[in-house]
């Protein structure tokens, strides 16, 4: 099977053992492909013990610690086929990632990405009101990751709206009438989790304005970190949100720059789930061993979707645990999982920068 | 002790001491000195076993007064007396350095400033600031109240570095490069002089028919120095070896050394508070070192507790602040000399095993190397001495009446 054919199928209907055969052949001749036309990734495979042409599963592929994204260019396609360079802004200070995309590399992101949310939103194109300032797409030379993610969902969207100006403030005029004009029927609402919560849950309790958007799906991602500094659980988040516009569906997702399209949704049963285009292994750090259901531990995200860039198997920085698979009440197969939060930054000893804090 | 509290300027915690200081140098190795040391050691060594970690311990191995009477024998000079007031400056991540630095300040016989880093301000800091400030308030040490002045402040405050900076007769500076040149930029009093204490690396260099000659438990003993030497800081402080070479007479002698001595670190190893992000640093470091850094010609990983990367030519550690948390470059010489070629002006300290100390020594002679300071039996690695980075700290901050 090709991820072409792949796509072809699901998003979530393969069921383990399935998944388990496909995914071990896909990624075993992506490994190949990668290690040929990656020098550096060869090097690192080679000295991790993988051997060209071996036939590998989903637990034996090498990980590439997300973190090398940021330090080294890694790419597998001739510089004059990179067709973007998608850039993720991390943490804040942090160099950001950089993943460069041939062509077929981000067809395969945006159908994947389509196959996914379609199957929560339906195939119709819908108005789609965008949490954010239309600025985010203005810095043209990067791509960055709010702007990816907002370009990505916009092809769910027949009639697009930004529902903040420059200023990012909330444009109450422009958000009225367009959902004057939609007259009831769906909309898909679109943003960055914490910029939902500051920018539109905030204003619109504070001025006490009700939206008509009691048939609105609201999607939002790019983590809770920042929330939860402030201490605004998913309850809280999904709570507020029905008050002032009266919205019910409201679903987060997972997803990272590195694996654009690849993004796990939360279904009807509060439950993030892994389609057929990807795979999620936990691992404990203690040896990297495969954590069992219900052990939380340091999440890996695996696709046969990276193409042009060596980030198949990525270890991230995020920690989380399977809650099952194959069998959430919500039909859908595959494993389902829940984020725990980020690798928490500890106090490092040594005498390499003295006069901090 | 309320008027005391006025006179502290806004954004300074005084930790220990006083913060009037009376400036007037004292002779070296006095006895109030002595006494006021040997005190702090002796409530060290009272405290309850689960308060104590090895570092407090160390340290309290280190102020007492038997000790201080071998530092005086070897360092004193009779008829020293100190420069005034010494301002030290101590780096972050070393929780207990700043007891060291100003120990030796002391015992130079300066009064001393001692700037700690808010985060230093960790468990084993706030107890030897206790214990130290419990100490000066006691009638016995009256003498010494005004001659300690242990302070945090945010380093954004230049304005306190530049005052403290003016006071002093000397100033100290441990740190990364970037702290030495922020607050060398900072005027002095033309006649006060300065000691740096800038990025520096380490490595280690082993015997391997002597690492093969060891029973098991003199193995265990040599791998938990090794421990010490390295895991204890994360392996971030400056003393602690990224790299180890062997001597060997041939390459299978070289390697099985090698399987035997790594196998004993990662039983040590095995105590190790090995957190997710130290993993996660270090396989992303990993990662960087096989694909873009040295040629290797193997890795071996232990767990994540251990990560050991053999080298084909010889590494090049100058720059490599990579190595942490258990990860250690690794080369196989062929003539016993080479790990010379991997020093250079950064570099500190050689911890070696199986080897003659003065063999080493004189070979940073014959190849007249900018770098290594000390040269120091595996185990060693982190201990204080008033000579450090090869200044005579002691000298330095006295002077000699003639």
């Amino acid at each position: 099977m090709t991820y072409d054919e792949l796509l072809q199928r699901g998003p979530y209907e393969l069921g383990s053992a399935e998944k388990r055969e496909v995914y071990s052949e896909l990624l075993s001749d992506l490994t190949d492909r990668h290690r040929e036309c990656c020098a550096p990734y060869d090097r690192c495979c080679e000295l991790l013990g993988d051997r060209r042409g071996m036939r590998r599963s989903p637990e034996t592929v090498p990980m590439v610690p997300v973190s090398l994204f940021k330090k080294a260019e890694l790419c597998s396609v001739p510089a004059e086929e990179v067709f973007k360079t998608m850039t993720s802004s991390g943490t804040t200070g942090q160099q950001p990632s950089r993943i460069f995309l041939d062509r077929k590399t981000a067809e395969w992101q945006q159908r994947t990405l389509q196959r996914i949310v379609s199957s929560y939103i339906g195939e119709k194109r819908i108005p789609m009101l965008i949490v954010d300032s239309p600025n985010v797409l203005h810095d043209r030379n990067l791509f960055s990751a709010r702007g990816a993610g907002i370009l990505g969902f916009s092809i769910f969207g027949a009639k697009r709206q930004y529902a903040l100006n420059e200023n990012m403030e909330l444009d109450t005029e422009a958000v009225r009438s367009f959902l004057e004009k939609a007259a009831g029927g769906p909309v898909l609402v679109f943003g960055f989790t914490y910029m939902i919560w500051k920018y539109f849950y905030r204003p619109l309790k504070e001025s006490g304005l009700r939206l008509p958007l009691e048939n609105g799906f609201l999607i939002h991602g790019g983590g809770w970190k920042k929330l939860q500094n402030e201490a605004v659980s998913a309850e809280d988040f999904r709570d507020g949100l029905f008050e002032v516009c009266g919205i019910r569906d409201v679903r987060n997702y997972y997803g990272m720059a590195e694996q654009t399209g690849c993004i796990y949704m939360e279904c009807e049963c509060g439950h993030l789930h892994v389609s057929d285009y990807s795979e999620i292994l936990i691992r404990d750090m203690e040896d990297f061993s495969v954590c069992e259901t219900g052990k939380e531990g340091v999440i890996q995200v695996i696709t046969p979707m990276a193409w042009s860039y060596p980030g198949h198997s990525i270890l991230t920085e995020d920690k989380g645990m399977i809650l099952g698979e194959d069998d959430c009440p919500c039909g859908r197969k595959g494993k389902y999982f829940a984020i725990t939060g980020r690798i928490p930054k500890a106090e490092i000893r040594g005498c390499s920068d003295t006069y901090e804090g | 002790m309320k008027a005391e509290c006025d006179r502290i300027p806004e954004g300074i915690t005084l930790l220990a001491g006083a913060f009037e200081t009376d400036d007037r140098p004292e002779i070296t190795f006095s006895e109030p000195v002595l006494d006021l040391l040997s005190a702090l050691a002796e409530s060290i060594r009272r405290l309850p076993r689960n308060e104590a970690g090895e570092e407090v311990r160390a340290l309290g191995f280190w102020l007492r007064r038997a000790h201080l009477m071998e530092l005086k024998e070897k360092y004193d000079r009779p008829g020293n007396i100190g420069l005034g007031q010494s301002f030290h400056i101590a780096p972050a991540n070393v929780p207990l350095m700043f007891v060291y630095t100003c120990a030796i300040g002391l015992l130079a016989g300066n009064t001393c400033r001692v700037r700690v880093s808010e985060r230093v301000r960790t468990r084993e800091g706030e107890l030897l600031c206790g214990l130290l400030g419990g100490l000066l308030n006691e009638e016995r040490f009256a003498g010494m109240q005004n001659r300690v002045s242990i302070i945090s402040y945010d380093s954004g405050r230049t304005d306190l570095t530049e005052r403290f900076s003016a006071e002093c007769d000397a100033r100290i500076i441990w740190g990364g490069d970037e702290t030495v040149s922020r607050i060398r930029a900072v005027p002095l009093k033309p006649s006060a002089v300065e000691l740096v204490f800038p990025d520096r690396n380490s490595l280690a260099v082993l015997d391997a028919e002597a690492v093969l000659a060891l029973s098991e438990e003199e193995l265990g003993l040599l791998a938990v120095r090794f421990y010490n030497d390295t895991y204890a800081m994360d392996q971030n402080a400056c003393s602690c070896p990224k790299a180890v070479f062997w001597r060997e007479p041939d390459e299978r002698t070289g390697q099985e050394a090698a399987d035997r001595f790594w196998n004993a670190v990662f039983e040590a190893s095995k105590r190790y508070a090995l957190s997710e992000i130290k993993v996660s640093q270090k396989y992303g470091a990993l990662w960087e070192c096989m694909g873009f850094g040295a040629n290797l010609r193997r890795i071996r990983r232990l767990s994540n507790r251990l990560y050991v990367l053999e080298c084909s030519d010889v590494p090049k550690i100058a720059s490599e602040n990579r190595m942490q948390f258990g990860s250690f470059l690794e080369y196989h010489m062929q003539n016993g000399d080479e790990w010379t070629e991997a020093v250079s002006e950064k570099t500190q300290s050689v911890t070696c095993f199986g080897i003659r100390e003065a063999d080493l020594r004189e070979l940073v002679l014959r190849h007249r190397l900018k770098g290594v300071h000390r040269v120091v039996p595996v185990g060693q690695a982190l201990r204080m001495d008033p000579v450090w980075d090869g200044k005579d700290m002691i000298a330095e901050l006295s002077r000699t009446l003639t």
